[in-house]
């Protein structure tokens, strides 16, 4: 696996996260309304994780 | 001697004062570190041992795992009905328990038999850190203080000796990720597949999984190392993994009639705490900075510098995992995974630093390496501190702790729920992480308040109904239930208290003992209703209250 696989893996693994902190809502559990707390730090968690990656595919081919 | 003194050892000859006192820095400073480490591990073996000799509950939750051994030596299951007396289930895999099972035939249902395996266990898991550290390093030196900072840990500490199978898991998972690590490292070297040490590895981290379900994590990062490395391989690997993990799992299942999902996974979905999880990460983050620290900024140099290690991998899967600490009814130890990762990566960070100097310096007396030396024995003098704990009844710690000039000792009110609140007493116990009531060694005044508890149930005529598991173990009547286990199911509507809450109303058990009121709404109005509080005892810090019927 090269670099810039594993930063598309990171991409793909953040978004997936982000959505994921959204389930809770779609099967009607959590006591806030909008975003709460858990949430944000959830979303923050997952954009870290989408940051990381996209710094990983300048490195192209070399190995992970 | 490992390398780099050898060649301050040859520079010394012929070299000014001030030169020699800078080689002989790091030396002192490194002495001082492994002084400080195996002080720590002196300090972890006396409370092993004193732990060894308590019989009782020292931590809620031992004599549960106590029953699942002796149900597992007598050739049962512990996944069992929670609605039909005694309502006893365990929520854990058996692994564990299983291993402890000969103690317990060759000596009875003792709870030092769980606590030494558990000891045991932490000292494999110190060894494979150091081996790790050692295979890449080759400094003997390093090598042990990262795997004693390993049992040098709090929180390795204060759960390592409990007949807890948490830190049974851990060994499973640490040993398994340093046999993948050593196995992939020699596949590359060598050229040539070593299936059977991969299949050590899988078996490794089965048994890990089956100690406790946390091990999942382990799982997860030692199959995305393989699959960075070698893809196709991986999932031939993972396929057959899973399929073996998922067969014992159904066949659990179906020899307890359902009742292990029910209790290992149904009965684990609890809720989470936000400011729980945010607390222990702030504590976890503060007690092994320099641990923490020096792992996070290796793995980030091997993401972007170099090719990720397993180590890298494992770091960064068991801190996310960490994240559960914050259900109810999880805890610090959540974080030992963390921990073991973190001190094999500062073990090898440090190395290759090192080497990196050995590099700079060529035939300089002074230099890098005397300068990354020095670091490395103050960073870990920093972390020593940085862990501090103590049991200050013992009168030479006591004088090693005021030296350093730590407090010896710290004032904390007795754990009271069934009684009323008691003012703050003095606990010869120091601890960094702060006020707990794990640590502390219990002493011959617990030990007698334990049996006063005991004889109190030994003088009714049934098995009391107790948060803790031990009174009825020492008098030899029935475990009844388990309270936590109990409430689990009760907030997943998993369990009828129709046959117990009968039991209470009608006064079935001659002596009901508390310690912190964790059972279900209903069962604790039914004992408010039916018993009444006759005494109160208190054993390692908590007030238990004994009760009779009214």
């Amino acid at each position: 696996m090269t670099k810039r696989q594993l930063g598309l893996a990171f991409i793909a693994l953040g978004v997936v996260a982000a959505i994921g902190s959204f389930a809770n809502d779609l099967f009607g559990a959590g006591n806030f309304q909008g975003i709460g707390p858990s949430q944000r730090l959830a979303l923050l968690a997952a954009g870290v994780i989408v940051l990381v990656g996209v710094s990983l595919l300048p490195l192209g081919d070399k190995p992970a | 001697m490992s390398d780099e003194f050898m060649a301050l050892n040859e520079r010394e000859t012929a070299v000014p004062l001030p030169t020699k006192l800078a080689i002989t820095l790091p030396r002192i400073l490194i002495g001082l570190a492994l002084a400080a480490f195996v002080g720590y591990f002196i300090v972890y073996a006396i409370y092993a041992y004193r732990l060894f000799q308590f019989p009782f509950d020292y931590d809620q939750g031992e004599g549960f795992e106590l029953m699942d051994t002796l149900l597992f030596s007598q050739g049962q299951w512990p996944y069992r009905d929670n609605n039909a007396y005694p309502f006893y289930s365990s929520n854990y895999p058996p692994l564990f328990h299983v291993v402890t099972v000969p103690l317990v035939w060759l000596f009875g249902p003792h709870y030092w038999t769980g606590r030494l395996v558990s000891f045991l266990g932490t000292l494999i898991t110190a060894a494979a850190i150091g081996y790790a550290v050692q295979r890449e390093g080759k400094r003997w030196w390093l090598s042990t203080l990262a795997g004693l900072a390993f049992l040098a840990s709090n929180y390795v500490y204060h759960v390592g000796p409990l007949f807890r199978q948490h830190m049974f898991m851990v060994m499973f998972e640490t040993v398994a990720v340093v046999v993948m690590a050593a196995t992939i490292a020699k596949e590359e070297e060598t050229g040539r597949r070593l299936n059977g040490r991969l299949l050590l590895v899988m078996l490794l981290l089965l048994a890990a999984g089956y100690t406790k379900q946390l091990a999942y994590a382990t799982v997860a990062a030692v199959f995305i190392f393989f699959f960075i490395r070698q893809p196709k391989r991986a999932v031939l690997w993972a396929v057959p993994f899973a399929l073996v993990t998922g067969l014992i799992f159904l066949w659990i299942d179906w020899a307890t009639n359902g009742m292990w999902l029910l209790n290992t996974v149904t009965a684990n979905i609890n809720p989470f705490i936000r400011e729980q999880a945010i607390g222990l990460f702030r504590q976890w983050f503060t007690l092994h900075t320099i641990l923490t620290v020096t792992a996070l900024v290796f793995a980030g140099y091997q993401l972007y510098f170099e090719r990720l290690s397993v180590y890298s991998i494992w770091f960064v899967a068991a801190l996310a995992n960490s994240v559960t600490a914050g259900k109810w009814g999880a805890g610090e130890s959540y974080f030992a995974t963390a921990v073991a990762a973190s001190c094999v990566l500062t073990g090898l960070a440090f190395h290759r630093l090192l080497v990196w100097a050995e590099k700079r310096d060529g035939r300089r007396p002074v230099g890098w390496q005397t300068a990354v030396l020095t670091a490395i024995g103050l960073l870990f003098l920093i972390q020593a501190n940085k862990m501090f704990h103590m049991p200050t009844d013992i009168p030479a710690l006591r004088a090693i702790a005021a030296a350093l000039g730590k407090p010896t000792e710290v004032w904390i009110a007795p754990q009271t729920s069934c009684s009323a609140p008691r003012a703050p007493e003095m606990i010869p116990y120091v601890d960094s992480a702060g006020v707990s009531l794990l640590g502390r060694p219990p002493n011959q005044a617990d030990t007698a308040a334990g049996i006063q508890i005991a004889e109190f149930v030994a003088a009714g005529q049934t098995a009391a109904f107790s948060e803790d598991a031990g009174f009825n173990f020492y008098v030899g009547r029935d475990i009844v239930t388990n309270p936590t286990q109990l409430l689990n199911l009760y907030n997943n509507n998993q369990v009828d208290l129709t046959e117990m809450l009968a039991m209470l109303n009608a006064q079935a058990f001659d002596s009901v003992i508390l310690r912190a009121q964790f059972y279900p709404p209903p069962v604790l109005e039914a004992i408010g209703q039916q018993y009444e509080t006759v005494d109160l005892v208190q054993m390692n810090g908590f007030v238990y209250c004994l009760m009779r019927p009214r």
